[in-house]
Parts: structure tokens; sequence; C-alpha cells
């Protein structure tokens, strides 16, 4: 089997290259054989995760770069997008630019394409990963992205 | 009405041509500068009057339009990208509006081709404006990007979404 090594892209944290960072994102998943429409989420997922990255990093001073890692994992692809420093964690002070809800929407959506979405916390950088096969989901996503008002129900 | 500050970056690369018969022109270059006019703005010439060179990149990020329909509702027209760096436009434009007492709005995506969830995000703010007014909010798009992201939010249960500008066809 061979070997890839990630792909990757590095950008500042400014959302002007947000256009970008779709186009490497759409041009890799093609690469690697994804359908359509996948692409269209692979480009969605990765352009979301940069937002909500970029969006925190508005309130401060000199951007800093993003960086995204594509590589093959198994029947999909792996995406890691690392943030030379520390992301939006509760336990932070936040950037008050939105209402909380609209701020994890972006994790929301992406966690309903990818079905998993994975944030790693440390001092000096946040990075996220996540999942997406080759060919879109054939079933129906039951997993609703809780929006903006909505009121928390319980299950069932 | 069209907004004035939308962004469209062209890179030319420019070849050397001695002959003074100018560069063929790529289909590539053929098409951005085609797109150029179609946009209304002037085709980049050399002194000369040649094409030389290959457009090597086109980035046009959102361009937005309003008109009237038949029955009083408000059409914005968005055609490009709507992500973090634009969605702010859409907000700002359908905000004045309904500041200006337009409370039926149709916010027309059929041309958009990306939409993230910050676009989702100021629709779901707008269609909370509107309501506060006894108003409504209709968007259109087609099959495609923008229709997955309504659909896989669930946002599409809470915005009237059809596939053509006016309100009332069917979907």
């Amino acid at each position: 089997m061979v070997k890839h090594e990630p792909l990757k892209l590095e950008v500042p944290a400014d959302a002007r290259y947000l256009p970008t960072v779709r186009l490497f994102a759409g041009a890799v998943g093609q690469q690697f054989g994804m359908s359509e429409d996948r692409v269209e989420d692979l480009k969605l997922a990765t352009s979301d995760t940069c937002a909500w990255l970029m969006r925190w990093r508005s309130g401060q001073d000199s951007p800093p770069n993003v960086v995204i890692s594509v590589s093959p994992d198994g029947d999909g692809l792996q995406v890691v997008v690392e943030s030379d420093r520390p992301g939006p964690a509760e336990t932070k002070p936040r950037v008050p630019v939105e209402d909380d809800d609209e701020v994890h929407l972006g994790l929301d959506l992406i966690e309903a394409l990818t079905g998993e979405i994975r944030i790693t916390e440390e001092e000096s950088a946040t990075t996220v990963t996540f999942s997406l096969s080759l060919e879109a989901q054939t079933r129906p996503l039951t997993s609703e992205v809780p929006l903006p008002g909505d009121k928390h129900q319980p299950d069932g | 009405m069209w907004t004035s500050d939308a962004v469209l970056v062209v890179t030319v690369r420019t070849t050397c041509n001695n002959s003074g018969l100018g560069g063929k022109l790529s289909d590539t270059a053929a098409d951005g500068l085609d797109l150029i006019e179609k946009l209304g703005y002037r085709r980049p010439l050399t002194p000369s009057g040649v094409y030389r060179g290959e457009v090597i990149r086109i980035a046009v990020l959102l361009e937005l339009s309003v008109g009237d329909s038949l029955d009083g509702w408000k059409v914005v027209e968005a055609v490009g990208e709507i992500d973090l760096s634009t969605a702010h436009r859409v907000e700002t434009l359908c905000v004045d509006l309904i500041d200006e007492g337009n409370h039926l709005l149709v916010v027309d995506l059929r041309r958009v081709v990306f939409m993230d969830s910050t676009g989702l995000a100021v629709l779901l703010r707008v269609l909370k404006l509107v309501k506060e007014h006894d108003g409504d909010l209709v968007v259109t798009c087609v099959k495609g990007p923008v229709r997955r992201v309504l659909a896989v939010s669930g946002a599409d249960r809470r915005i009237t979404v059809r596939q053509e500008a006016h309100p009332d066809d069917q979907v």
C-alpha cells in the first residue's frame, strides 16, 4: 500500500483566505476520487472549521496561521486543521462576537456531515480533526443541528 | 441596484512577445475575460488593444442586488459565495430593507455556489427579524451545496425554501 504524506495548506487566519481553503479542499477531494457531493461536503466542513478558528481570532492581535492537512484514512480522508493559538474552549474567556449557539453552529454542522469531530486544546494550539468517507452517506442524516433559538428537547 | 464593493481579483501573467503579434489567448484566459465583461467590468487591454497573457485566478466572492416582485416582496439576489468574509453584507442589506419597512423578503440563492454556517446564521437572524414584524422570509435555491446546508441543518423546516424567486411559485 502506498503511504501518502499529508497534503498541506497554510494560510493566514483571515477570512479572505477561505475561498483558497475551499479550492484546496475541493482539489484534494477530487484527487482522491471523492464523489461530487462528497467533495462539496469536504469543502464545507474544511471551510467552516477554518472559519470557526478564524472567527475566534477576530478579537486578537496579529493573526496566526491555520494549517490544513489532508491524508487518506481507510475509505475516506482525514482532515486536521491546526491553529497556532488556543481556541475557543469553554473555559477560556470568549470574544463576544455572537450568540454562543451561532458560534457553535459551524461545529454542529460539521459533525452532522462527518459523524464525528475531535477538538484538541493545548496551551499554544488548537487542533480540529474529522474524517469523511469518499462516498456520500446513503442513509438520511438523522442528527439535526440544533439551530440558534432552539430549546433543548429531551430524547424520546 | 448593484452593491459597489464586490471583490474581483484578477491576476494576469503577461507573456513576452517580441514579434508584436500578441500572444494567443488560452481558453482559461478567454473564459476569464468573458466573465469580467459579463460582470460589467471593462476588459483589461494592452496599449495596442491586444490581449496578452493568461488570467490565472479569478475570484468573484459575492454580488448582491435588490429587486421587487409583483406583489410587494423584496427580492435580494446573491451571486457567488457566502462565508465568514461575505455573510455580513447579506445581513446588512436585509436589515436595511427591513428597517425601510420591507418585511416580506425573498433571498435568492440560486446562483450562490457555496454557503457555510455563517450564511445560515444570517438567514436565521433575518427570519427572526421579519417575523418580529409579522413578515416572512423565503429562500430560493436549487439542488446543490446551499440546499444541502439547509437540509442537513434542518433549517429548511424553519425557513420556506423554494426553487423559484417568486414566493407564490411552487417547489
